[in-house]
């Protein structure tokens, strides 16, 4: 059964429209570009072409060595990548040039290791084997986090990263809730693959189910638990719902549904009370206006690059979203909607949703459940953190501190972004007898 | 089709994840569309700093094209510089923190190039074209005025120089003024400062009129018949009381008094029973006639002030009621003298540049029919003396307080210019006189090539 119509043909017929997706992608961004450079400068110069020129050799060589090795993979996944990539790179250049080398370096090395993944010689079997030994991996590294962690800026808030001990020329950070988000998907795929048959093996076999679901209960509850301590709330509440989303795809049970909002709801109750950062979000997001200069600032200025933006935009360069704080990372989008306008901004949005409509594609397709909890769950993790940003800085939901994924600057985000896309076109390349 | 296949769930979980992606579609059509003008327009926005830094405004000009004010540096550090320093309350203000006064705030739509046609709107919206504002020439004579403020001094008060055929308004003074250059860093000052500086006195003064309205009224009265100038007045230099104090007239007239004694002395009494005679109807009619009811039209954005209505006949008729009046009032008054019974409207700008760049002349304005020109030419005459043409009084503005007002139409021979200074708290005419004077030789002197 397909509701969707947007599903196109495999193989053959659209055999270019990867090649000429990737073009129009390219064309968006250098002249993107070349715009800033203008606004910027007030002439034409190579300074801001550097960055997509690497993009561009990066993604078409990615282009090229899937055709190559990997003929039958999904046509739409790598270019909708590359274009939110080039365009998180403009932005990048546009608003904190300082960061463009890294937020560059990080892009080519995540479609190195997207064109990595796919093109894999053998299976992931290894994945669902050493699951729990993964997740606890994931997990000792949190832990790590929360003793050693530190805030690359030097604030003593948000203290989210690992300084990797690498003799680099610049020390490099990392984010192990990024990392940990990923084994969880892996972890909860397998352990669904598994257990499947026995959570739907009846209706009202309810005390059994919970027995069955009893490890994995305590190994999501271990991360939950460890990310409220951390106060890491973005990626708390992302494992909630890619929990829970997986727990209904696994059970069918809509009940689940309604139980885990609810409790989520609760949650924030408790947190509202308990948490001064979760007062002051949320007391922002429900009425910014009486505290505009102070607690609610942020979301006010993106509020007014919202409105600034409108249907056109103020153009690339052009407009203000300096205003807002930190807004290469967590206000990316409101930026896209200051200087792209309505338009723009509705770009991501749909680029989104064509990304998580082919994931989920993949998972109607998929032959065996680990493939097909896989598909789904990182499908679900992208559009989750997606729509948690965006709805965020448009003050549909209090502010969840997470980044606006392939677009937004952050080293392991868009690392770990790369990997769960890679792992989607591997899951698309039906035609090679891969058995997870 | 069963409910429990998982493409069931998939499918659902499909749809939610579109709900999701839909909603937050809508809530940027709200933010973007719905709610940005209102959003936009919130006065914490810093886009309206920024946007109102990069405006080219345009220039104020004097009639010969003299800059007044200028918008000069680079575009990201745009000043509004005034080259006469003392010119404010006659220009007005444009400050970024405490916004615009006078002819800046009048015309500020033209000055910042505001335009609403598409091609504009998309220029400037799109493209970020830098919105040029248009000039704006006004009706000062830039060199009168510095005169004019020069001879005031330490002296508090005000001056319109008025051309009465047109209703020009060549000098406008209110002393003291201010520096607009160093408005912001001087403002607080000034809106603390008693003397009230950043006040326009010349159109926003509520001056007491005193007899300065005795002409007016004589001519009015004159031009209806109610007098004679040679008919005989009974006891001109009696006492009268007012605020508790007694006047007489101006200097003793003649124990035959005429009318044209009354004026030529200053005579109060005989115009409180010329007021009698006349009633507040009478009154107000002669008032209404000479504009003194109506505030002047002028590009300033000055709020108008609503005048009570004339309460006591005896105390109108000699200008210790309600009635106040501004100088550029008196001077309109006064140019219907000059010219023949026409009051004019006063006219501040005499040219507008238009979306092209050319300085598109504004209409001149309309006159009308105040009192006869026979009414005008005998009032005239009357004050015509050894060359000039100038009535100086004394009004009580208060308790021990006088202005001293001087009123004069030159050259005397055929008027061309309404002259009519204000010094405030002044027994002494001599200075007002002198101010006057002062002007009155800087005018002919101007007009000689």
């Amino acid at each position: 059964m397909r509701s969707l119509s947007l599903s196109f043909h495999q193989d053959g017929e659209h055999g270019r429209s990867e090649p000429l997706l990737l073009l129009i992608a390219a064309l968006f961004v250098f002249s993107n570009a070349l715009a800033l450079g203008l606004a910027r400068d007030g002439y034409i110069n190579g300074s801001t072409l550097w960055g997509p020129l690497c993009w561009l050799v990066a993604q078409g060589t990615a282009v090229w060595l899937l055709r190559k090795y990997a003929p039958e993979h999904d046509p739409f996944l790598l270019p909708l990548v590359g274009l939110l990539t080039g365009w998180g790179i403009v932005l990048q250049d546009r608003l904190a040039p300082n960061f463009l080398l890294r937020q560059v370096l990080w892009v080519v090395l995540g479609t190195a290791v997207l064109v990595s993944i796919t093109l894999l010689p053998h299976n992931l079997r290894w994945l669902r084997r050493y699951r729990y030994t993964l997740l606890l991996l994931g997990i000792a590294l949190l832990i790590g986090t929360l003793l050693f962690g530190i805030n690359p800026t030097g604030a003593s808030v948000a203290r989210y990263w690992l300084r990797l001990p690498i003799p680099f020329l610049t020390p490099v950070y990392f984010q192990p809730s990024e990392l940990l988000k990923l084994l969880l998907v892996i972890f909860l795929a397998s352990y669904f693959d598994e257990r499947e048959a026995a959570l739907r093996l009846t209706r009202n076999g309810r005390l059994q189910r919970i027995s069955y679901l009893a490890p994995l209960l305590l190994m999501w509850g271990f991360c939950m638990v460890l990310l409220v301590w951390q106060r890491d709330l973005g990626a708390a509440t992302l494992f909630f719902i890619l929990f829970l989303s997986l727990l209904y795809l696994a059970t069918g049970d809509w009940r689940i549904v309604v139980g885990g909002v609810g409790l989520l709801l609760l949650a924030g109750i408790f947190a509202y009370f308990a948490f001064g950062l979760v007062t002051l979000r949320i007391d922002a997001w429900w009425n910014p206006w009486p505290d505009a200069d102070n607690r609610a600032f942020q979301i006010v200025q993106s509020l007014y690059a919202l409105a600034a933006g409108g249907i056109w935009g103020q153009g690339v360069g052009q407009g203000f979203p300096q205003y807002i704080p930190v807004v290469h990372s967590d206000f990316a989008f409101a930026a896209i909607a200051e200087e792209w306008g309505l338009i723009g901004s509705l770009g991501i949005v749909g680029c989104f949703a064509l990304l998580a409509h082919r994931g989920m594609r993949l998972a109607l397709l998929a032959e065996r459940p680990f493939r097909r909890y896989l598909a789904a769950g990182i499908t679900i993790l992208l559009a989750a953190q997606a729509f948690l940003i965006m709805a965020g800085v448009t003050k549909l939901l209090p502010l969840t501190g997470v980044t606006l994924p392939f677009v937004s600057y952050g080293g392991s985000s868009m690392l770990i972004s790369h990997v769960m896309a890679g792992l989607l076109l591997y899951l698309s390349t039906k035609s090679r007898q891969i058995y997870l | 089709m069963n409910n429990h296949s998982p493409q069931t769930h998939l499918h659902k979980m499909q749809r939610a994840i579109l709900l999701g992606f839909l909603a937050v579609a809508l809530s940027l059509v709200f933010w973007s569309v719905v709610r940005r003008d209102a959003i936009l327009a919130r006065d914490d926005n810093p886009r309206l700093v920024e946007s109102e830094l990069r405006i080219q405004r345009g220039r104020i000009l004097d009639r010969n094209g003299t800059v007044l004010a200028h918008t000069v540096g680079e575009p990201n550090a745009l000043t509004r510089t005034y080259p006469f320093e003392t010119i404010g309350p006659a220009v007005g203000y444009y400050s970024f923190r405490h916004g615009t006064a006078g002819v800046e705030a009048g015309f500020d739509a033209v000055l910042r190039g505001e335009r609403a046609e598409f091609t504009a709107v998309f220029n400037q919206q799109i493209l970020h074209t830098p919105q040029i504002g248009r000039d704006v020439q006004l009706t000062l004579d830039a060199e009168l005025q510095a005169t004019a403020e020069a001879l005031f001094g330490q002296t508090q008060g005000a001056l319109v120089l008025l051309e009465i055929e047109t209703g020009n308004v060549l000098a406008m003074v209110s002393h003291p003024g201010y520096n607009p250059n160093r408005l912001d860093e001087n403002f607080d000052a000034l809106v603390a400062d008693e003397t009230a500086p950043l006040l326009n006195r010349a159109v926003q003064g509520q001056y007491q009129p005193g007899l300065v309205l005795q002409p007016f009224i004589l001519a009015a009265a004159l031009d209806q018949d109610r007098i004679q100038l040679d008919g005989a007045v009974l006891n001109a230099n009696r006492p009268v009381p007012v605020n508790g104090e007694i006047k007489r007239c101006q200097t003793t007239p003649p124990d035959d008094a005429t009318w044209a004694d009354v004026l030529r002395h200053r005579c109060p009494g005989p115009m409180q029973d010329l007021a009698d005679r006349l009633g507040l109807g009478g009154l107000d009619d002669i008032f209404m006639r000479f504009g003194f009811t109506v505030q002047p039209e002028l590009p300033l954005n000055t709020e108008t002030v609503e005048l009570e209505p004339l309460a006591d006949p005896l105390q109108a008729g000699i200008g210790q009621d309600n009635l106040t009046v501004s100088p550029l009032q008196v001077a309109l008054a006064l140019a219907a003298l000059g010219h023949d019974g026409r009051l004019p409207t006063p006219r501040l700008v005499t040219a507008v540049q238009d979306e092209d760049g050319i300085l598109q002349p504004q209409p001149l304005t309309t006159t009308h029919d105040a009192i006869t020109s026979r009414a005008a030419r005998a009032i005239r005459q009357l004050l015509n003396a050894d060359g000039t043409l100038s009535f100086a009084v004394s009004a009580l503005s208060g308790p021990d307080s006088r202005n001293g007002w001087y009123l004069a139409l030159t050259p005397a021979e055929a008027p061309q210019y309404a002259i009519v200074v204000v010094v405030e708290n002044s027994e002494d005419l001599a200075v007002v006189s002198e101010i006057g004077i002062g002007l009155e030789t800087a005018v002919i002197d101007s007009k000689a090539p």
